[in-house]
C-alpha cells in the first residue's frame, strides 16, 4: 500500500498545476474546484493503482477523467458548461506594470489573513483572475484564450479586481 | 506582491490542503464496496408530529414533526410547521462525519436534494440515470386521525422526482407509521422502515445489513410492499443519449472498453433500449466484481485473524 501511496502522490504533484489550471476556468465558484479535483483523484487512487489498472499516459487518463467530473458537476448543479458573457467595451486597457500598481502596494501591506478574506469577499470572476495571473502566472492572453474572451477585457476584470481587493482590505 | 501570492496560494487551490483531502477521502470505502454498492438508495422519512408545546414559542421554531432519513448514513431531522429543517443530527458514525449545519434553515425538499448530493458525494449513492436507485419515504403522524401532513408531505417530495434532473435514477417509495411503531423500533435497535418491513417477513430482512435496494429488487416483496405497506413512484426519466454517455464515462474510468458501444451510440438508429440493457449488464457485473472482491478481501482478513488466533495459541 506505501508504494501505491508514494505513486499517487507523485503524480498528484505532477499533474495537480495543470489540472486544477484547467478546471479553473469550468467551474462556477470557488470551492467548487477543490471538490472537483478530491473527486478525481479520489477515484483514479481507487479504480486505477488500487486495482493496479495499466494506463499508457495517465496525464491523458486524469484529464478525461476530469472532463466526466465536469459532465456530472454540470449536471447536478442544472448549468450549462461555463461560458463568458462579458460587456466589452473593445476599449484598448493600458496594462500597468505590477510594481506600478497602487492598489498592490496598498494590499501588500496588509497581513495575509486580512488578504485572505478580502479575496473570498470578491466575485468568482475576479477571483478567477487573479488566480490564474498571480498563482497559475498565466499571461493576459492566455486567461483570455482559456475564458474565450479577449485580452482586453481579462485586462480590465484584473484591475477591477485589485481596485476591489484593495477596498476590501481596507474595511 | 508576495503578500497576496501567498493570501491566495493558501485561499484557493492549496496543493497539500487538497491531498489531505484526498488522503481523508480514499480512506473511507470506496462505493462500490459499499453494502449498497451501485444503484443502491436507502432513505426512510419519518415524520412525527408533536403536539401542545406550540404556545411557548413562534410557530415556525416549533418542532411539527421528525425527518429520520436512514441511509447509510442515518439522520434525524426536526422540521417546522411549514417544513423548514430546525435541527438536524447525525445518529450514526457516517452521518456524524457529514457537514449538515448548511442543511438547518432550508425547506425538507431542499434538505433531502442536499443529502442526496453529499451522499453521492461520500460514495453512498450512485448518481446515473441507468441505475435504479430507491429511496423509501416514511412518515409518521403523532395525531393517527390527521393524515394531511402526511399527505401534504408526500406531495411535497413526491415533486422533486418529476422536477429536479438530480433524481433522474431514482424511484420514490412511499409508506406510513404509527408513533408507536418508531418507539418500537428504537427498542429494537433496528431502523424503522427495516423494523415495520420484517414484521410479515422476518426471515428475508430481519439482518441489520439488510438494504432497500435488496427489498425492491426482489419481485414478490416489492409487490407485497404495493399491496400492504405503501406506494412506488417509479422513475419516469426517458434514458437518453447524454445518459448512456455518463454511464460509459463511468465503465470507461473501470477499465471497460467501451469503444464499440460509443461507436454504436453516435450511429443513428441505434436501438437505444437494447444498447440500454447491454450497458446497465456492463454496470452490473462491475457490481458483481466488487462485491466478489470484497467478500475476498473479508475472508482473507477473516483468514488473518484465524491465523493469528493460531499463532498465539501456539506461544500459549
Amino acid at each position: 500500500m506505501n508504494d501505491i501511496h508514494t505513486e499517487f502522490e507523485k503524480i498528484y504533484r505532477a499533474s495537480f498545476p495543470s489540472l486544477s489550471k484547467y478546471v479553473l476556468f469550468r467551474v462556477a465558484q470557488a470551492s467548487d474546484m477543490e471538490d472537483l479535483l478530491q473527486n478525481v483523484y479520489a477515484d483514479f487512487y481507487r479504480n486505477v493503482l488500487t486495482k493496479k489498472k495499466d494506463v499508457n499516459d495517465v496525464d491523458a487518463y486524469l484529464m478525461q477523467m476530469t472532463q466526466n467530473e465536469l459532465k456530472k458537476y454540470y449536471r447536478f448543479k442544472k448549468k450549462a458548461p461555463i461560458t463568458l458573457i462579458d460587456v466589452d467595451d473593445n476599449a484598448w486597457v493600458q496594462e500597468i506594470p505590477d510594481a506600478d500598481n497602487p492598489h498592490l502596494h496598498v494590499i501588500e501591506r496588509s497581513t495575509l489573513e486580512g488578504i485572505e478574506t478580502a479575496l473570498k469577499r470578491l466575485d468568482f470572476p475576479q477571483q478567477q483572475v487573479l488566480i490564474a495571473k498571480l498563482k497559475l502566472e498565466m499571461t493576459f492572453a492566455e486567461i483570455a484564450l482559456s475564458l474565450h474572451s479577449n485580452e482586453n477585457t481579462i485586462k480590465a476584470r484584473y484591475y477591477r479586481a485589485l481596485e476591489r481587493l484593495q477596498k476590501e482590505v481596507d474595511k | 506582491m508576495d503578500q497576496l501570492k501567498k493570501s491566495l496560494g493558501s485561499a484557493f487551490l492549496d496543493e497539500d490542503r487538497v491531498f489531505a483531502k484526498i488522503e481523508k477521502k480514499i480512506n473511507k470505502p470506496p462505493r462500490m464496496n459499499r453494502t449498497f454498492s451501485l444503484a443502491m438508495v436507502s432513505a426512510t422519512v419519518l415524520l412525527a408530529l408533536l403536539l401542545g408545546m406550540a404556545r411557548l414559542l413562534s410557530p415556525m421554531d416549533v418542532v411539527a414533526g421528525v425527518v429520520t432519513v436512514d441511509l447509510n448514513p442515518s439522520l434525524r431531522i426536526e422540521l417546522s410547521k411549514d417544513y423548514t429543517v430546525l435541527n438536524i443530527s447525525g445518529v450514526n458514525a457516517e452521518a456524524q462525519s457529514m457537514d449538515l449545519t448548511s442543511l438547518k434553515g432550508l425547506p425538507i425538499q431542499e434538505a433531502l436534494m442536499e443529502i442526496v448530493r453529499l451522499s453521492i458525494e461520500a460514495g453512498y449513492l450512485d448518481p446515473l440515470a441507468l441505475t435504479s436507485d430507491y429511496i423509501l419515504i416514511t412518515t409518521v403522524s403523532y395525531d393517527g386521525n390527521d393524515q394531511t401532513f402526511n399527505l401534504d408531505l408526500k406531495k411535497l417530495l413526491s415533486k422533486i422526482q418529476t422536477e429536479s434532473p438530480s433524481l433522474d435514477g431514482f424511484n420514490l417509495a412511499f409508506m406510513r407509521a404509527q408513533k408507536q411503531d418508531l418507539q418500537d423500533a428504537d427498542d429494537s435497535d433496528l431502523p424503522l422502515w427495516l423494523y415495520l418491513l420484517s414484521k410479515n417477513n422476518p426471515d428475508v430482512i430481519s439482518s441489520p445489513t439488510s438494504t432497500v435496494q435488496n427489498y425492491f429488487e426482489d419481485e414478490d416483496l416489492r409487490t407485497e410492499f404495493e399491496n400492504e405497506y405503501g406506494e412506488v413512484l417509479e422513475d419516469d426519466h426517458e434514458i437518453d443519449k447524454e445518459d448512456l454517455e455518463e454511464a460509459l464515462d463511468e465503465l470507461e474510468e473501470q477499465g471497460v472498453d467501451v469503444n464499440d458501444y460509443r461507436r454504436r451510440l453516435a450511429t443513428s438508429g441505434v436501438d437505444l433500449n437494447a444498447l440500454t440493457s447491454e450497458i446497465r449488464a456492463q454496470l452490473n457485473r462491475i457490481d458483481d466484481d466488487d462485491d466478489e472482491e470484497v467478500s475476498h478481501e473479508d475472508d482473507e482478513n477473516e483468514n488473518d485473524d484465524d491465523d493469528d488466533d493460531d499463532d498465539e495459541e501456539d506461544d500459549d
